[in-house]
C-alpha cells in the first residue's frame, strides 16, 4: 500500500527533494533502505540545508517500511475482528436444539399427565415421582444425542465434538447436583416436613436453569433466556413454597397433581416455546438447502 | 521491518476471508451451510471457492448424503498453513501498529 508522505515546508522544497531523490536512487542501487544524516557527507551535498531536507525526505520515504500506517493497522485489526466473529459464530454450540426441544416438551406433558393419573400410594408414591421423571430425563437425552449425531455426520465431524465435550462440562456441575439432592430426598421421603411432589420440581427446574446458564459463553442467546426462565421460575415457586402460602390449595390441587404441573408448565411448555422461537431459522436453513 | 507483501491477497480480500475462516473451525463445510452463513450468493461463493480451489487452499468433497449429492468444502494443508501465516502477518501489522 503506497505510504502517503507528510506536507509541510520541508515537502515542498525542490532542492532539497532533487538531493533526496538523487541520494535515494544511488542508495537504492546499493540496496541500502536508509542512512543517518551523518553518513550522507559522504555524497559531498554542499548546502547543509539540503542535507537537512535529505534527511527528511529519506526518512518519510523509509518510513511505510518501518511502521504500517495507521489505515493498515485498521484493516488489520477489522480482519482480525471479522475472522473472530465468525469464528465465535461457528463454534457455538446448542446443547438443545429446537426438534429436542419439541420432544422433551412431548415426554414431560405426557409423563405429567400419565402420573396425574396415577393411583399409587405409600412410600411407593415418591419412588415412582422420581422413576417417572428419571424416565423422561433419559428418553430425552436419548433423543437429544440421536439429533446430535445426526448433525455431527451431516457436517462431518465427530460425534463427541469438543462442542459437545465444553458443554457436558458445563452442564454436568448442577444436574449432578440435581441428582445427588433427588435420590437423598427420595431416600428420606417419610420425613414429617418433606414434599417431595414440590421440592423435588423446584430443585430439577432451578438446576436444570443454572446448568444451562452454565453454557452461557458458547451456547446461542435462546438457550441463555431458557435458563433465565428455568430459574426465576424455579425460585418464583421455592419463595411461594418458602413463605408458606399453598398456591396449590387455592387451585384446588394436592401436592402430587401440583408438582406434576410445575413439570409440565416447565419441561412442557417452556421447551415447547423454545422449540417454537428457535425453529423458524432451522427451517428457513433447510430451505435453502 | 516490514514486509506487506507477506499478507496473502487472496485471502485478504473479505468474502474469502471468511470462507477461509470458516473453512478452519471444522472438519468440512457443505455448500449450502457456507451460503447460509456468509449470506452470499450462490455465485458469489462459488466464484470465491473456485479461486481458493485453483490456489489449492481448498478441497472440494462431493458425497452422497440421504440419496442426494452434496458439495462439501474443506481446508487444504496448504490452504491451513496459509490461514495461519495471514493471521500471523495480521497480528504483527496490530503489534507494529501500536509499537508506532
Amino acid at each position: 500500500m503506497p505510504h502517503k508522505r507528510s506536507e509541510n515546508s520541508f515537502g515542498t522544497n525542490l532542492e532539497g527533494r532533487k538531493a533526496g531523490n538523487f541520494a535515494i536512487r544511488i542508495l537504492s542501487s546499493h540496496g541500502f533502505p536508509a542512512l543517518p544524516l551523518s553518513c550522507l557527507r559522504a555524497f559531498q551535498i554542499p548546502n547543509m540545508n539540503h542535507l537537512k531536507n535529505l534527511n527528511f525526505v529519506l526518512q518519510s520515504d523509509t518510513l511505510p517500511h518501518k511502521v504500517p500506517s495507521a489505515m493498515q493497522r485498521q484493516e488489520a485489526e477489522e480482519h482480525l475482528r471479522i475472522i473472530r466473529s465468525l469464528m465465535e459464530k461457528a463454534t457455538i454450540y446448542r446443547a438443545i436444539s429446537a426438534p429436542t426441544a419439541l420432544i422433551a416438551g412431548l415426554i414431560a406433558t405426557l409423563t405429567a399427565m400419565a402420573l396425574n393419573f396415577t393411583t399409587i400410594g405409600g412410600s411407593n408414591r415418591s419412588l415412582t415421582f422420581f422413576g417417572a421423571w428419571f424416565a423422561a430425563l433419559t428418553l430425552t437425552g436419548f433423543a437429544n444425542a440421536v439429533f446430535i449425531w445426526q448433525d455431527a455426520k451431516r457436517r462431518g465431524d465427530s460425534f463427541i465434538s469438543p462442542g459437545m465435550k465444553m458443554a457436558l462440562i458445563a452442564l454436568m456441575p448442577a444436574h449432578f447436583t440435581a441428582g445427588v439432592i433427588s435420590i437423598v430426598a427420595v431416600c428420606l421421603s417419610f420425613g414429617p416436613f418433606f414434599m417431595p411432589y414440590v421440592i423435588l420440581p423446584i430443585t430439577w427446574i432451578t438446576l436444570h436453569g443454572v446448568g444451562l446458564l452454565a453454557t452461557t459463553h458458547f451456547a446461542p442467546r435462546s438457550l441463555v433466556y431458557l435458563g433465565w426462565t428455568f430459574l426465576l421460575f424455579g425460585l418464583g415457586v421455592f419463595a411461594n413454597t418458602t413463605i408458606g402460602y399453598r398456591i396449590e390449595r387455592s387451585l384446588g390441587l394436592n401436592e402430587w397433581q401440583y408438582g406434576n404441573i410445575l413439570m409440565a408448565i416447565t419441561f412442557g411448555g417452556f421447551h415447547f416455546i423454545y422449540a417454537a422461537f428457535t425453529w423458524p431459522r432451522r427451517s428457513e436453513k433447510t430451505r435453502n438447502k | 521491518m516490514f514486509d506487506f507483501d507477506k499478507l496473502d491477497k487472496l485471502i485478504h480480500e473479505r468474502g474469502r476471508l471468511g470462507i477461509m475462516t470458516l473453512l478452519a473451525t471444522r472438519a468440512s463445510w457443505p455448500f449450502q451451510d457456507l451460503k447460509a452463513e456468509l449470506k452470499m450468493s450462490d455465485g458469489n461463493l462459488v466464484t470465491h471457492l473456485r479461486t481458493l480451489h485453483e490456489a489449492g487452499h481448498v478441497a472440494i468433497i462431493k458425497e452422497v448424503h440421504l440419496d442426494r449429492p452434496q458439495t462439501s468444502y474443506a481446508l487444504t494443508e496448504k490452504g491451513r498453513a496459509a490461514f495461519t501465516e495471514y493471521l500471523a502477518v495480521l497480528e504483527s501489522i496490530v503489534k507494529a501498529g501500536r509499537k508506532g
